[in-house]
């Protein structure tokens, strides 16, 4: 039980450090602000509506988590190492294998909140889209503006309340951006479902594709997968060095099924590289989505399985590693 | 002044080596050097292995270092900052500016060594794979792509009379619909019937024929031999395939009927008889398209060129080298005055991104399409402030950032093209123009910031 | 406020008038007051110690000394000339409070890098690190990176970089912090023998027992302003009480002299044997333990001949 609310306290004590660091809102409002603003942006379609809006929002979701999963973890250890933190935390009765891992908890919940707020934004920014519209007397290609708009100003929104919040109550800055931000796109996702793509005021309907939902899971998972990744290089290496070895590694897992191929009829070390370095493909399933198609949530089980047993073993070489490190 | 300079990049190039940040790049450089060679096959002939050695490992290996010069630059004095290690440094008598200057050429150093590695590796993979190839491929590859070859294309088709002329119908067409224009989507549609122009211009139907003249240069070397590439492709049918028939004259002598099979859908390299052109003559081709046969298409810019050797293929790599070293550089100053202005991570975000928009911000093109419904007779809206918002921020970063998109070697060393000195001095003409900007801006910030506070 | 008055001591190596010092927010808005109107004057061949709780403003002031911060209000020249002048800088010596070193360098690579920033010669630059090194007693480990040194052993090589370009005002932010007693004697000594030549220190220290026994003149903060100056003599000394110091006398002597002290004073005169100060008795403890044994980690030689003069 003891222990149970030492990483309980220690997991929430990472999450809080994560959220207040600058880059953390700076990755989320750029990624939202981003995929807002595609839609409206992109001239064609190419035959399906959304699917570029959709491609993007998780693209960048992608792309910005995967950055940011590698910071945080790298920069959250050697931060504590470095201030001394670390070792007046571990100068208590807690355990080397629970500082890690209730690192890793702590970021991983970052990480959600990161990802929940992308997702939110892809979904509505696929229905931003261009559509066919057809009434009784015109036809036409139409873009939700109303929604776009919202959806653009809500990052916008969210740090002038916490510039107030700031100014007058000395709120911190950034984790009250944040926390604004959750509670402005719920706020714009909810107020959307009562207007048409036209601006005019309907029955609720959200008019959102549910469907990427489980797309946004994965690339959840793979952020979640990189910054066990991270947080076990960082022990040992230092910010700039845990960086290029992430990027290397997300290279290398992202040509992996071209490089090394699957496990058969390939060398023994082929097959063994294509086992050990995480292949990012099994979480980029966007295509799928394609012409209407679904992601079944078996697989989303089954890539949560993969995810978690990944992140689990290299956290396991993370902590073995991180007990020989001299915490000075 | 510049004692300070070198001791301080020395400091930087020390602290980069001895960082496991050098160690685990190299590491990841030579698993790319030695293992996509392996792994990824081109077609299997030896020019498409060089092809891919040139083109994809180069490529990657410059992504890599390029990747890795931002993320380093960025931390070069964001962390002395955030460390209080730069406080150390401001108290002694050294100028804000020899410190911004000497981590500029520390990194530039170590840019350097990294391509000085990554060039060797190149020479030392492709003397291993020449061990397998015979002499006349040896020789082959030493014409067509261990080379450098000058390029001269045909003389432009002129196409400006039509141009206008279409492109008044188009504007009176957008004037009579009650929509206006804006420069830039004038530009566009400008460009557009440009290329539909050229497009339908390269189209060649059964029967019917093409010429192209080519004005070979005045200081074309007699000894150098020169060539003639040829590349279509058939609008239908088989991808690889002989159409028609070419004939080659110049002003001297008789026309020539080409003897060697032209296939589509290849590079096709007909070296030409040294008595039949010579510098300053004017080379006629003509393509008669068999009738019966297939229509071909002819890329409007690289169908038909001459090339002319110029120089060796170790002349190439280093002006290659040389020009990836300029963006290395822009890069590193780009990373530097990142971090001067903000803190780490903030600044490898910022400058990523910035670099990522300057990539591929001109694919963006501001969309069109209404926003109402619209009746017929009712007017359009007018282009909205978001439209004019994106469409300044792209031209404006096209124009920032095209000079230094331009410096791009991989893809003419990778086919045998010249990488030229002029294409080298332009590199760094704008390294020097671009970093100068940059390190003034920094420097005066980082002489009215409080390294203390 | 009375201005602090250097006396004869000319030139002045530090000058600053009325400095004020205002930390704002991001709205600008001022937050804090570390510093509130200063004026503070260093003469050459002086040490002058700046005292004062956490928060009174001492390090402040020392950054702006340095030009690190800039004053909100007032000014500061430093050897005559603004604190943001290269020139000025080429003969200060600086010790921060925590020494923030490049862990991936040795020492002999630390003191070469800050030798080569003040343009010293390649032969007097060795000379020197050569001599700093032995002098804080890290010859043994001048080529072991800074990474894998104790807290104590960062603070030497810090000691070591103030003094690389024989500075004509050194600034000390606690000097003797995290030093055993042997080298915070040797600091003493050093501050004393660069001071007998002419330089000028000034030293922040928590530490009163240092401060007293080296500064010539006293600055006590407290909330950014000068609540007392002067002159050490002139603030500690007790100038209405006496005390004697004699060899003991035999008891009989002893009452008859107390006997008539009494008579005199009408009071209870205090006797006691006077003491040594535990640093002097653990330096002679250790020297005695050291001619026997004169190698060992941390063995420390005199001061650098080129502080003191002797080169």
């Amino acid at each position: 039980m003891v222990a149970l609310n030492q990483l309980i306290t220690l997991t929430r004590l990472t999450a809080v450090e994560a959220i207040r660091q600058p880059i953390f809102l700076l990755v989320t409002n750029a990624c939202i602000v981003l995929t807002a603003v595609m839609p409206m942006v992109l001239l064609h379609q190419f035959g399906e509506e959304g699917k570029l809006a959709r491609d993007s929002g998780l693209a960048f979701h992608f792309l910005f988590g995967l950055f940011y999963a590698s910071y945080a973890a790298c920069s959250s250890l050697a931060r504590e190492i470095g201030s001394g933190t670390a070792s007046a935390v571990l100068s208590k009765p807690v355990s080397r294998s629970e500082f890690l891992v209730s690192k890793f908890l702590g970021l991983a919940l970052v990480i959600v909140a990161f990802s929940t707020c992308a997702c939110v934004s892809t979904l509505m920014s696929e229905r931003v889209a261009e559509r066919l519209a057809v009434t009784s007397n015109a036809a036409g290609y139409v873009i939700d503006w109303q929604t776009g708009w919202l959806l653009v100003c809500a990052p916008f929104a969210a740090m002038g309340v916490a510039g107030l919040l700031n100014y007058y109550g000395r709120r911190p800055f950034v984790s009250t951006a944040f926390l604004v931000l959750i509670v402005l796109l719920l706020f714009v996702f909810g107020v959307s479902g009562w207007f048409d793509r036209s601006g005019n005021f309907s029955s609720f309907d959200l008019q959102v594709q549910w469907r990427i939902i489980p797309a946004s899971i994965l690339v959840t998972l793979a952020l979640v997968v990189l910054c066990a990744i991270a947080l076990s290089l960082s022990a040992r290496l230092g910010t700039v060095a845990t960086l290029l070895c992430c990027f290397g590694i997300f290279v290398l897992g992202l040509l992996s099924d071209y490089w090394f191929g699957g496990t058969d009829g390939r060398s023994a070390i082929s097959a063994l590289l294509y086992t050990l370095i995480p292949n990012w493909q099994h979480f980029w399933r966007a295509d799928a989505l394609a012409a209407g198609g679904l992601i079944p949530w078996s697989y989303v089980g089954r890539a949560f399985v993969y995810a978690g047993t990944y992140s689990a073993a290299v956290l396991i070489l993370g902590i073995l590693s991180f007990r020989t490190v001299d915490i000075r | 002044m510049i004692r300070r300079v070198f001791a301080v990049a020395t400091l930087t190039l020390r602290g980069t080596i001895r960082s496991r940040a050098l160690v685990g790049l190299a590491v990841l450089l030579l698993f790319l050097m030695i293992g996509l060679p392996l792994t990824v096959k081109g077609s299997g002939s030896p020019a498409s292995d060089v092809h891919v050695l040139l083109y994809y490992t180069l490529g990657c290996a410059w992504v890599i270092i390029m990747v890795a010069t931002l993320f380093i630059s960025c931390a070069g004095i964001s962390q002395d900052i955030e460390q209080e290690r730069i406080r150390l440094v401001a108290v002694k008598p050294v100028r804000k500016s020899e410190i911004w200057l000497g981590k500029w050429f520390g990194m530039l150093t170590l840019n350097a060594l990294l391509l000085v590695i990554v060039g060797l590796s190149i020479v030392g993979l492709l003397g291993w794979k020449s061990r397998s190839w015979d002499p006349e491929t040896k020789t082959r590859l030493s014409q067509t792509v261990l080379v450098a070859n000058r390029t001269v294309p045909p003389r432009p088709e002129d196409v400006s009379d039509e141009l206008e002329r279409m492109y008044q119908i188009e504007l009176d067409r957008i004037k009579e619909q009650g929509r206006s224009t804006t420069a830039f989507q004038r530009k566009r549609i400008r460009g557009s019937i440009r290329h539909a122009l050229l497009t339908a211009y390269a189209q060649v139907s059964p029967g019917s024929g093409k010429s192209w003249q080519i004005d070979i240069p005045q200081e074309a070397k007699g000894e150098n031999p020169m060539a003639l590439h040829i590349n279509f492709s058939p609008l239908s049918g088989e991808i690889r395939s002989e159409h028609g028939s070419w004939s080659l004259s110049t002003e001297r002598g008789t026309g020539v009927v080409f003897e060697d099979k032209i296939v589509a859908g290849m590079g096709n390299r007909i070296p030409l008889p040294d008595d039949l052109v010579r510098p300053g003559a004017t080379l006629n081709i003509r393509f008669e398209n068999a009738a019966g046969g297939t229509s071909v298409v002819f890329d409007p810019e690289t169908a038909v060129e001459l090339r002319v050797r110029e120089h060796s293929f170790a002349w190439n790599l280093v002006c290659s080298l040389l020009v990836i070293f300029c963006q290395l550089a822009l890069l590193s100053a780009f990373g530097l005055a990142a971090g001067t202005f903000f803190s780490y991570p903030v600044a490898t975000f910022v400058a990523t991104a910035i670099v990522f928009l300057s990539m591929t911000g001109h694919y963006f093109v501001v969309s069109e399409g209404s926003d109402v419904l619209s009746p017929v007779g009712v007017q359009p809206r007018e282009q909205s402030v978001f439209h004019a918002v994106g469409e300044t921020m792209v031209l404006g970063l096209e124009r920032i950032s095209g000079p230094a998109l331009r410096l791009s070697s991989l893809a003419k060393l990778s086919n045998g093209l010249l990488v030229s000195l002029g294409s080298v001095f332009y590199a760094i003409v704008v390294v020097v123009g671009y970093s100068a900007v940059l390190t003034v801006i920094s420097c005066i910030y980082l002489s009215r910031r409080e390294l203390a506070a | 406020m009375e201005t602090l008055n250097a006396g004869n001591y000319a030139p002045l190596m530090v000058e600053a008038k009325g400095l004020v010092k205002v930390f704002r927010d991001f709205w600008r808005r001022p937050k804090v007051r570390a510093v509130d109107g200063i004026d503070f004057n260093v003469g050459s061949g002086e040490i002058v110690g700046l005292l004062g709780p956490n928060g009174s403003g001492k390090s402040t002031t020392i950054k702006m000394l340095l030009g690190l911060l800039f004053p909100s209000e007032g000014s500061v020249r430093v050897l005559g000339e603004s604190p943001q002048r290269v020139t000025a800088r080429q003969q200060i010596g600086y010790l921060p409070e925590v020494s923030e070193l490049y862990l991936f360098l040795t020492p002999r690579e630390t003191l070469d890098f800050y030798g080569r920033l003040f343009d010293l010669k390649p032969k007097t630059r060795r000379s020197r690190i050569e001599q700093l090194l032995e002098m804080v007693g890290l010859t043994h480990a001048a080529d072991r990176q800074v990474g894998e040194f104790s807290m104590g052993m960062k603070r030497r090589v810090g000691l070591a970089q103030a003094l690389v370009n024989d500075p004509q005002l050194l600034v000390l932010d606690e000097p003797t912090a995290g030093l055993d007693p042997p080298a915070c004697r040797q600091v003493k000594d050093t501050m004393l023998a660069m001071v007998r030549r002419g330089k000028s220190i000034v030293l922040s220290s928590h530490l009163l027992a240092d401060v007293e026994s080296v500064c010539d003149r006293l600055v006590i903060l407290y909330n950014g302003r000068i609540r007392a100056q002067g002159s050490v003599k002139e603030l500690l000394t007790q100038s209405d009480r006496l005390s004697v110091t004699m060899p003991a006398l035999p008891p009989e002597k002893m009452k008859s002299l107390l006997q008539t002290l009494r008579d005199h004073i009408g009071e209870e005169p205090q006797v006691e044997h006077p003491s040594l100060d535990l640093e002097r008795f653990f330096l002679n403890v250790i020297e005695d333990a050291g001619d026997s044994q004169l190698t060992g980690a941390g063995h420390h030689e005199g001061i650098a001949r080129y502080l003191d003069g002797t080169q």
